[in-house]
């Protein structure tokens, strides 16, 4: 032993058990701290790889330039690269074979750098254009051209200067784009090489070579070259640089609590597992102080204990934290998309940092107490017990519920007031992350209101202006039916536009909550409200019956056929603050009649609500009975927005006037179905004028997005949980085992062996019960106030679950029960001689 | 020549009616290698006294010097300092760190004050308590005489001026007990140091050069008597 402080080393080599146990607690700890900056570097970096992606890898556009200006930005000394981008001219397409249908292309022309370094477009097909003549379009429109013709070459006119012109591109390639269509007007892009001055129309899209102050800068540089300027925000907000200051901080801000909550929970960990172990130790540090040791040369001893644990910890987390994050991404498929994993210098840097800060942070009371031990206690042979300031308590109820061994566990659980306390607080603080973050992700998932999430159609045609005039007939439904790959096909009809509400039916509580720009839509009129949100399906019969089945209805599809209706009667809603709001409008029941007023042409042209009004004047209207409740509407899982009525789609066609069906929804045989129909299913949309949308891909992202949020956030449950427990049992075998004499005196004074283990199972269990109660009642609390205010699913029909209060309570007086039996084996085995000989 | 003084000293215990008055006005001085013994009955002050001669307590009143330092007006750090190089303590219930081997608690004071340990010395010193064999034994491993015997080994390590032994033999049989206060006695004189004991023992007591009697926290009726 060549310095004092060695006496740290051989003190964590002889309390293996214990050593190991509190690296487990800091392990744990740096893993969560490697894996949050893991999951926010990837983030980070996935996010500004994905919008370099989809919009491009650019800061700042110069728009609306001319030739001149174009060529003097792209000699600014602000601006690292750029490229020069031409919004050339919408061309309306002229072949024959092609011009069924108002069929144009958007087509931009791009520089050179433009293809290569800022929006890289996405060839799926052929190869990228080197002139002026040469198209790379959309791939739907590729998928469009290839179901009809073999050429390459397209015709179309163009306006130029207000001149109509002819022009023919020869297409190239095909390219994927997140770019939204609208109408039948698709993106293409040519090369830019005829680089005239063709007015303003030329943009330049720029990276600044400084890293801060982006959009000063960019400004500037627009001031002085007298140029307008857009931002790729969503970029900017990446590198903290975009113009709303709050969403620059706002994924820091969710980090930093995150992170602030593990170093709760660690310090809550460690600075027990190191208090505990300086209580047990007092006598030592006292001998260390009668024979000269400085309060300082004590505190370095606690300290040097937790920074020798911490190094043994930082390498295990950090690789722990990158391993298990890229386990976790390799078994969920779809994370690879959002998240650049890597190794990060930074996240390396985070996690040993943290890591050891946290654990200096938890030891330094207990170095101080350390420190601040007396030499005369240590001398005289005090124990800690001796010094304790025993207050009286009865234990009554203790007492009545578990008899006199559940007195004196309750006892002796609040004989020390500190301990008992800083204990209570450990399980307390467990047990209110566990209730709040699940109560947070219930309310997280609820808000992001998941469409289509549990649709049952895979795939839809949506006749082009629905509901109206245009309807896909018979014809198309059975083509549909017999292609191969396609499992159930459903038709229907989707019409959003003026039910009726009899004003005694009304729900006036859920209506005031409604917004006003909604409740405007759903005005009263006479002893009716006419509701312009209603949503009015006409259902085939394959619709009904999937219906039907879902929801256990007893009726036929003859008895929609003969003025049977169901209600959708759950509406999906804002209120005033702009809160989703579930509830219902209407307070039908089953057997109720309801009035559905016939939609007339002139409000179909007009959508004037007099028309309504009218029809309800001239008692215009069919009326129905209410034959079924339902909640939502299940073939596309939506909620309507204020209330729905399903009836037969012949009922529609005398409601509306229209014949045949707007939309049809299909469900394919197999996964892979959806890809390889894809492009035969657009075509024939595209033949019978209906859009096609594979639902079934809306749906996989979703479902990928819920899981992957739901991985992420019962990791970080399940982690804190882990940190909980490693805390609940040391605390508790630390409270139990200290008190070994005294136990000795219970045994020798008589008490059985039962007995023994009631009384030390209850003085764990007891923990257990009084944190729950306190901690159920503080996350009660939190709940109520922090996260119904933030939440945006207002209060009204939202129900926070109980689950994660009974299961918190339920885990915590289990834990504490395990916690005791562990010590109580060593306990029951004790000699009742050596017991009473140990020196407290 | 006076290593140790005592002028006044009191120490009180308790607050209003739980006031104990563990030490009263008590006054001595203790010159260098000298041998002194305290005795009294269980309560009268004898341990109190101890512990405020090595300044590991403090006093409610009075001085304590050592080589004409005031112990008590230094700060804690030259308190703790003082204590390492100029005190020894020997304790009844030895007192050893449970995780340092023999040696590693003997050389624990040399170790606090970042001091090169004269090997020579320690040798000789382990020679001297019969702990050759023994020196990296833990204490777990020990009997009772032997931990004792390390415990005055950590007492000499830094070879300080005074030992302060209270019971050093309290839970000892008596041959150890005699073994122990040779060892005691014969250090004390060939370190020139002074060694100051507390006993219940009158044939340990006999051996002192002086003995100190106490009885309800002040110097006896027979005073210091000289033997």
């Amino acid at each position: 032993m060549k310095d004092y402080t060695a006496i740290t080393t051989k003190y964590l080599r002889q309390h293996r058990k214990r050593t190991i146990l509190t690296i487990c607690g800091i392990v744990v700890a740096i893993t969560m701290f490697t894996a949050v900056a893991l999951i926010y570097y990837s983030i980070l970096n996935g996010t500004i790889e994905r919008i370099k992606k989809d919009s491009g890898d650019f800061e700042v556009g110069f728009v609306n330039l001319s030739k001149s200006k174009a060529e003097l930005l792209k000699l600014n000394a602000e601006i690292e690269y750029g490229c020069v981008v031409n919004k050339l001219e919408v061309l309306q397409i002229m072949d024959e074979i092609l011009a069924d249908k108002e069929r144009s292309l958007a087509i931009k022309a791009y520089d050179q750098d433009a293809f290569t370094k800022v929006f890289k477009p996405q060839l799926v097909q052929g190869r990228l254009p080197q002139n002026s003549k040469e198209l790379i379009v959309d791939i739907r429109f590729w998928h469009i051209l290839k179901g009809k013709t073999q050429s390459q070459t397209i015709t179309g006119k163009a306006e130029q200067d207000g001149v109509e012109i002819e022009r023919v591109y020869n297409i190239v390639g095909a390219y994927t784009t997140r770019e939204i269509i609208s109408g039948m007007t698709y993106p293409a892009i040519t090369y830019l090489d005829d680089y005239a001055d063709q007015g303003n129309q030329y943009s330049y899209f720029a990276t600044l070579k400084d890293k801060k102050h982006k959009i000063d800068i960019a400004e500037q540089v627009a001031r002085d070259t007298g140029t307008e300027i857009i931002f790729n925000k969503e970029l900017l907000y990446m590198y903290r640089q975009g113009p709303d200051k709050d969403r620059n901080d706002a994924l820091e801000v969710m980090i930093i609590t995150i992170i602030s909550i593990i170093i709760l929970a660690t310090i809550v960990v460690i600075y027990n597992a190191f208090n505990t172990s300086i209580i047990e130790r007092i006598k030592h540090f006292g001998i260390l102080r009668a024979i000269g040791a400085t309060k300082g040369q004590i505190r370095n001893l606690v300290l040097r204990e937790a920074l020798i644990m911490s190094l043994i910890a930082v390498p295990i987390g950090v690789l722990g934290g990158h391993i298990g994050l890229y386990v976790t991404f390799k078994i969920i498929k779809g994370f690879s998309e959002w998240f650049k994993l890597g190794i990060y210098p930074q996240v390396i840097g985070i996690g040993t940092l943290l890591g050891i800060g946290t654990v200096l942070l938890a030891v330094l009371i207990p170095a101080i107490s350390a420190s601040r031990i007396a030499p005369i206690e240590a001398i005289r042979g005090n124990s800690m017990i001796k010094r304790e300031k025993v207050k009286k308590r009865r234990g009554i109820l203790a007492k009545l519920l578990f008899s006199f061994e559940g007195q004196v566990a309750y006892r002796n659980m609040r004989r020390n007031g500190k301990r008992f306390w800083l204990t209570t607080f450990s399980l307390v603080i467990s047990l209110v992350i566990f209730i709040f973050f699940n109560n947070f992700i219930d309310m997280t998932l609820k808000s992001l209101g998941m469409v289509y999430e549990n649709a049952e159609i895979e795939g839809c045609f949506q006749a082009e202006g629905r509901g109206r005039t245009e309807t896909l007939g018979i014809d198309f439904i059975n083509e549909l039916q017999v292609l191969k790959g396609v499992s159930k096909v459903y038709a229907f009809n989707a019409y959003v536009g003026p039910l009726l509400i009899d004003k005694d039916k009304l729900n006036t509580a859920y209506y005031n909550d409604f917004l006003d720009k909604l409740k405007s839509k759903t005005v009263p009129y006479k002893d009716m409200y006419i509701c312009e949100m209603g949503q009015l399906m006409g259902y085939d019969e394959n619709a009904f019956n999937y219906t039907r089945q879902k929801n256990n209805l007893s009726m036929t599809y003859s008895d929609l056929e003969n003025n049977n209706v169901i209600l959708i009667n759950k509406s999906e809603s804002y209120n005033t603050e702009g809160k989703t709001i579930l509830g219902n409008l209407t307070k039908y029941k089953i057997g109720d009649e309801i009035k559905i007023p016939i939609i007339s042409k002139a409000y179909l042209e007009t959508g004037e609500v007099k028309h309504i009004q009218e029809a309800i004047d001239k008692q215009d209207y069919l009326t129905f009975k209410i034959a079924g409740i339902i909640e939502k509407e299940d073939l596309l899982d939506e909620s309507p927005k204020a209330f729905g009525i399903i009836v037969s789609n012949e009922n529609f066609g005398k409601i509306i006037g229209a014949a045949g069906y707007n939309s049809v929804g299909l469900k394919y045989d197999s996964k892979e179905d959806s890809e390889t129909l894809y492009e035969k299913l657009s075509n024939l949309g595209s033949e019978n004028g209906a859009k096609f949308f594979d639902i079934y891909k809306y749906m996989k992202q979703n479902k990928d997005i819920m899981l992957q949020a739901m991985t992420l956030s019962y990791g970080f449950i399940v982690l804190i949980t882990l940190i909980a427990i490693i805390n609940i049992i040391h605390t508790i075998t630390i409270n139990l085992l200290v008190k070994k004499r005294e136990f000795a005196v219970f045994k020798a004074i008589g008490m059985t062996k039962e007995q023994f283990q009631k009384l030390v199972l209850l003085e764990g269990t007891l923990y257990g019960i009084f944190a729950s109660i306190i901690g159920s009642a503080v996350s009660y609390l939190l709940v109520n106030m922090l996260l119904k205010k933030s939440n945006p699913v207002a209060a009204y029909g939202i129900e926070y679950p109980t689950w994660p209060y009974v299961a918190g309570t339920l885990g915590i007086i289990g834990i504490t029960f395990i916690a005791a039996l562990l010590p109580l084996r060593k306990l029951n085995d004790m000699n009742i001689i050596d017991g009473l000989r140990i020196e407290e | 020549m006076e290593i140790l003084r005592v002028e006044n000293l009191t120490k009180k215990y308790g607050k209003k009616d739980n006031e104990v008055t563990a030490l009263n006005n008590v006054s001595l001085s203790i010159n260098k290698g000298e041998f002194a013994a305290i005795v009294g009955p269980s309560g009268s002050g004898k341990s109190t006294l101890l512990h405020l001669l090595g300044g590991v307590d403090h006093p409610s009143s009075g001085k304590v010097y050592i080589d004409n330092i005031d112990m008590y007006a230094l700060k804690e750090k030259e308190l703790s300092i003082l204590r390492r190089r100029k005190v020894g303590f020997v304790f009844q219930s030895y007192n050893l760190i449970p995780v340092l081997t023999a040696e590693e608690n003997m050389l624990m004071p040399i170790l606090l004050d970042h001091a090169k340990e004269d090997k020579n010395y320690i040798r000789e010193l382990l020679k001297l308590l019969g702990l050759e064999d023994r020196k990296n034994h833990l204490p777990s491993e020990l009997s009772g005489g032997q931990q004792q015997r390390v415990s005055i080994g950590r007492a000499l390590a830094n070879k300080p001026s005074i030992i302060l032994a209270d019971e050093p033999t309290g839970n000892l049989d008596s041959k150890n007990s005699r073994e122990i206060i040779e060892l005691l006695k014969y250090s004390v004189k060939k370190y020139n140091q002074t060694l100051i004991l507390i006993t219940h023992d009158l044939n340990i007591a006999k051996m002192a050069d002086r003995v100190i009697s106490i009885i309800d926290g002040q110097i006896g009726e027979n005073g210091v008597m000289d033997l």
